[in-house]
């Protein structure tokens, strides 16, 4: 793949939220960028802020509490941050559609399926009430719902988890979206039912071309889905590149941390998930230095005292910009970059064998 | 559906069976002679009294004949009021309460809902401060002061105009319920707003209102298509308490503004021992109320789809 | 990447002593955290005050004033707080020889005091006759007199004095002509009295006033009884009927729902802890009670089981009270007994050896206690406004007993002329609702588990 024009970049993104126990920095200079058709995966566990960026990238973060300090996201070039109420509603949902995590409460339960796949298309598109009922009958069907007809008139409690995130997924296509986000869209579903929506999102993705931010904890999903990765710490992009730099050439102390944590089921590997000691940093008062030291098995003095900065890394063949966070990087390091990638054990094998 | 309002109609027959027996044994459990406070009584009238309200038969027949007659609809007839039968008194102050009640209600509800969800909207904001004092002040002070405090507000008002705004007390025309309507409802109100309240909160920060800002709608349609039919639900559950909760404060409403309800009647003939008339009200109120929370049951499950669909 | 100033850079590796498990916030025990946010909540906090303050008022006040509040003051009737109370020694009464009063038109013969105020006035013109009336309030646009207080059908007799219960203040005379048949003329005259409080040296020693031998004449002055905050149409000291008020009304309105609560978690634990059949039964029987209309049946119970000569009413409103409120206590412990069952760590608890009684003890009792305390600090004021409902119709506490509900009603009466006999008891009532409601509040903030990871 070559270096796609960018249809969305991300940058500097910071996010506050007044809490009362103080200011909680969620996301503290998030950058990454979308091309068109390609999927990005956000990468990190409960709590770094994956699910906040996109959110306050959709102005759906509470505000008050919630505050966007810095930071700008482009779509196409234009602005979307702090734009007017009216603007952001012409790209929500026109422009980005959304799914969430829990497709059980994410849908409105005193609303029929159709009405609520109508809705976009009678506010962005000017349909009439029967041209979108007839076009959300036709999503549905899109998203393969069997008998459609019948299952738009239905509330949301009767139907299943898996239908239901279908369903949202016709929702958030219904007005052609450039973008869709999924935040976590399987988390709240059954394996069997997860390989089916992950199906279902790329040959989406194959017919109408549109890129996917996929936000996740789950590697598995990552190695399957994603062509590009951002590995979120701390409310911090820590590592981002290729979906193979990320797996064959990870860099960041952290990505490894994952990765040996992760469950494999290549045979002839010795069996040991290593945990990750430790939680992550309270972000009511981030430590100076880099957030992820206290837990770094190679935390060296400075990365207490100093936030690294990025570390440009080469990316030869994908022509995706690899970066990483770190002091391990930095030319002044002891270690060699080209040790790092082999500091665990494992390595080439990885990637095949978390699919 | 059609079995679940059955079955609860059955629920409400018994209930009613109960507190009409309720009644009768506790009227024959007042210690002292009913029909010892009138003056002085010939053996020969008092037998004859006796034997017109079945008072010389054992108790159980007469808990027999008293069932009879109510489920003819027949009260009987008033022991201070001369000629005068219950289901007279009913049909003739009953509409008066009735009225109040509705207005109250309906005053209630809407306010409840439209307060609620303003002070959710603008939660911690200056509004809903202001409206959250008037909640509590609403919650915290009992009826009869708040009738009275408006009553003499207007004395004032209409004094210092010289015209009379509103009148004060009494019965017949819109004017004449207004304020007493308000007073009824407004207790109610400021619990409905309460909910309303939390209700709203939750429907704002729920995972489905989430969803409908990131499909782009506007502001407007999320509240109205979304928001507030969810949250309007739980107020709608209450409704039934609710309704008795005003027919009851009717009582020292009617009391204060000196309004021809069967409320102040019940209450008068509480404190005279009019026992016919204390059994026919207590009964009829009862059977109301009773009913009144089966309709708003089943009002309820035609509004919420996972109710209906059962 | 040359922002970095290299030389404090230290990449020396860090030891491997590093405690990397430790939790950067300290640990809190449910009760500690719950008591942490309920003190950084300002509102339940001023009114956990104000539930100490009335507790006190109630419990400690009789100690602290010690007036009886069935004594009469028959000196001061319907007092309001912080009138003068000083009152002037005059000689006692004799009867008016009214002569010749100097001066002209509507006037005072002598200075009003509460003894008696003697008017006298000349003819007015035209008129065959005279109406006197007295007003306490200024004869407005309406012209509203008053009450008639004398008349007179021909102008032979040109004064009046009255004596039928002068209290000190302001009162508004007004004299109207009556013609040939009766009927009032358009002529009025007006006049505004000023009466001052006076007592007599015998009736200030029967009273106590002053010590029965202290010398005394006419002229001197002397102090009545003081009453904080007024007295009531019968002359009883209000601040001692409050505190004794506030012990009926607090005894019902604590006493009941914590007999109710208690009944409730013990019907709402059984059933959920048996469940199967007895549980159904159970739970059928409490939606029965629920179904009762409320009032009515407070009602009926107190005709039923009336108050005989002597008593005062409390206990049979106590008993109803329980009789009738405690199925929503029992539904909501039965409710979370029913999902604590479910939950993992009882299951595990099981599995380590716990005996029934044990995981009732330890396990479900304690999880159960926030809502059974939210429920409690509700359950207080909606029996509070029972009673002073109740008391309010004549259907509560018989008089003379004192509640906040039964002074109110009695304070209603003259809530225009007097109104502090109605402010007072209804104030406590509103004040103690509204503590135990946002305490309430506080708590159910506090205790609620769902609100605790939202920060």
């Amino acid at each position: 793949m070559t270096q796609a024009a960018e249809l969305l970049t991300v940058e500097n993104l910071n996010v506050e939220f007044d809490t009362y126990g103080g200011v909680v920095q969620a996301v503290r200079g998030v950058d990454f960028s979308v091309a068109a058709g390609e999927t990005l995966a956000i990468v990190g566990e409960s709590g770094c802020g994956k699910s906040v960026t996109v959110q306050s990238m959709m102005g759906l973060i509470p505000m008050p509490p919630g505050r966007i300090t810095q930071g700008s996201a482009r779509l196409r070039g234009q602005e979307i941050l702090g734009r007017s109420r009216l603007q952001g509603r012409e790209i929500r949902g026109a422009q980005i559609g959304m799914i969430f995590q829990d497709p059980m409460t994410a849908l409105n339960p005193t609303m029929t399926i159709g009405d609520q796949i109508a809705e976009p298309l009678q506010v962005h598109r000017g349909l009439s009430r029967a041209e979108a009922a007839r076009e959300a009958i036709r999503l549905l069907e899109v998203t393969r719902i069997p008998e459609a007809a019948t299952r738009a008139k239905q509330y949301p409690f009767e139907f299943s988890g898996g239908m239901l995130q279908r369903a949202m997924i016709a929702m958030a296509i219904a007005c052609k979206p450039e973008i869709l986000i999924a935040d976590e869209p399987t988390t709240a579903l059954d394996v069997t039912i997860q390989a089916q929506i992950l199906d279902l999102l790329q040959e989406l993705q194959r017919e109408t071309g549109m890129a996917i931010i996929l936000i996740t904890h789950d590697l598995g999903v990552v190695a399957r889905m994603a062509n590009s990765v951002a590995v979120m710490y701390a409310g911090k992009v820590v590592e981002r590149g290729s979906v193979d730099d990320i797996f064959y050439r990870s860099a960041h102390p952290y990505t490894l941390g994952l990765k040996a944590a992760m469950p494999s089921n290549d045979p002839t590997r010795e069996q040991s998930l290593q945990p990750i000691e430790g939680s992550p940093p309270d972000l009511f008062s981030p430590p100076p230095g880099c957030g992820y030291a206290p837990r770094c098995p190679h935390a060296m003095k400075v990365c207490q005292q100093q936030q690294p900065l990025e570390t440009a890394l080469s990316s030869a063949e994908t022509g995706r910009p690899h970066g990483s966070r770190c002091w391990l990087h930095d030319a002044d390091s002891p270690f060699k970059p080209a040790e790092l990638h082999f500091i665990e054990s494992g390595g080439e094998a990885e990637k095949g064998a978390i699919l | 559906m059609w079995s679940f309002i059955l079955k609860r109609l059955a629920q409400g027959v018994i209930t009613v069976w109960f507190i009409a027996t309720a009644t009768f044994f506790a009227m024959h459990n007042v210690p002292g002679d009913p029909l010892l406070n009138d003056r002085a009584m010939t053996a020969a009238i008092r037998a004859n009294v006796e034997a017109k309200y079945g008072l010389d038969k054992p108790i159980s027949e007469q808990y027999v004949i008293y069932l009879g007659n109510l489920v003819r609809g027949d009260f009987g007839i008033s022991f201070t009021q001369e000629n005068r039968e219950v289901n007279d008194i009913i049909r003739e102050h009953f509409p008066v309460s009735a009225t109040l009640g509705i207005l109250a209600v309906l005053f209630a509800a809407a306010g409840g809902v439209l307060w609620g969800a303003l002070t959710a909207l603008y939660r911690n904001r200056m509004p809903d401060y202001l409206i959250m004092f008037f909640v509590i002040l609403g919650i915290s002070v009992p009826s009869f002061v708040i009738a009275a405090v408006s009553q003499l507000t207007l004395v004032g008002v209409n004094s210092a105009l010289g015209s009379t705004l509103l009148p004060v007390a009494g019965w017949g025309t819109l004017s004449h319920m207004l304020l007493p309507a308000l007073v009824l409802g407004l207790g109610t109100m400021a619990y409905l707003t309460r909910l309303m309240r939390s209700s709203m909160l939750e429907v704002i920060g729920s995972d489905y209102v989430r969803t409908a800002k990131a499909k782009g709608l506007p502001a407007a349609r999320i509240f109205t298509k979304h928001q507030l039919r969810n949250a309007i639900l739980p107020v709608i559950t209450v409704l039934g308490p609710s309704i008795a909760a005003i027919t009851t404060g009717g009582f020292v409403v009617e009391l204060v503004f000196a309004i021809p309800g069967l409320g102040r009647y019940f209450v008068q003939a509480v404190q005279q021992l009019d026992y016919t008339v204390i059994m026919g009200t207590t009964v009829f109120y009862g059977a109301f109320l009773v009913f009144m929370v089966i309709v708003v049951d089943v009002l309820y499950g035609f509004i919420d789809p996972r109710v209906r669909m059962q | 990447m040359a922002t970095h100033s290299k030389a404090v850079l230290d990449f020396s590796p860090v030891g491997k002593e590093r405690d990397v498990q430790t939790l950067s916030r300290p640990s809190l025990s449910y009760w500690q955290d719950a008591w942490l946010r309920l003190k950084a909540n300002r509102r339940a906090l001023v009114s956990l005050f104000l539930v100490i303050g009335l507790l006190l008022f109630t419990l400690v006040g009789p100690w602290l004033w010690r007036v009886n509040p069935a004594a009469q003051d028959l000196d001061q009737v319907s007092q309001p707080p912080g009138v003068d109370r000083s009152a002037l020694i005059v000689a006692p009464y004799t009867p008016w020889l009214a002569g010749e009063v100097p001066g002209t038109g509507f006037r005072l013969a002598e200075p009003a005091t509460t003894q008696s105020v003697r008017l006298a006035w000349d003819a007015l013109p035209g008129a065959q006759g005279h109406r006197v009336y007295r007003n306490i309030f200024p004869v407005g646009a309406e012209r509203a007199y008053g009450i008639p207080r004398a008349e007179f059908f021909d102008n032979s007799t040109l004064t009046f004095e009255d004596r039928l219960d002068v209290k000190p203040g302001i009162y508004y005379y007004t004299l109207v002509g009556l013609n040939d048949d009766g009927s009032l003329s358009s002529e009025t005259s007006s006049l505004t009295v000023e009466v001052q409080r006076v007592t007599t040296v015998a009736e200030a020693r029967e009273r106590r006033l002053v010590a029965s031998d202290a010398a005394l004449a006419p002229g001197d002055s002397v102090e009545l009884a003081l009453h904080p905050l007024g007295t009531d149409y019968l002359g009883r000291d209000m601040l001692a009927r409050l505190m004794a008020g506030a012990r009926v009304s607090l005894f019902i309105g604590i006493g009941a729902p914590l007999c109710f609560v208690i009944f409730g978690v013990f019907f709402g634990s059984v059933a959920g802890f048996i469940g199967g059949k007895t549980d159904q039964v159970m739970m059928r029987f409490a939606d029965f009670v629920v179904a009762l209309p409320f009032l009515l049946f407070m009602i009926l119970f107190k005709i039923a089981f009336g108050i005989g000569p002597g008593e005062s009413g409390v206990m049979p409103m106590l008993v109803a009270l329980v009789l009738l409120m405690w199925p929503a206590t029992a539904r909501l412990v039965r409710g979370q007994i029913l999902q604590i069952r479910e939950q993992g760590y009882i299951s595990a608890s099981q599995l380590l050896g716990a005996k029934t009684h044990y995981l009732i003890l330890r396990h479900m009792l304690p999880n159960t206690l926030g809502v059974v305390l939210v429920t409690l600090t509700f359950a207080i004021p909606s029996a509070i406004f029972t009673e002073a409902f109740l008391s309010f119709i004549g259907m509560g506490v018989a008089p003379p007993t004192p509640s906040w509900g039964s002074m109110s009603n009695e304070g209603i009466k003259t809530m225009l002329t007097t109104p502090h006999e109605l402010i007072f008891p209804a104030m406590l009532i509103s004040i103690t609702v509204l503590a135990f409601n946002l305490l309430g509040d506080g708590l159910r903030d506090a205790l609620d588990a769902r609100m605790r990871n939202r920060e």
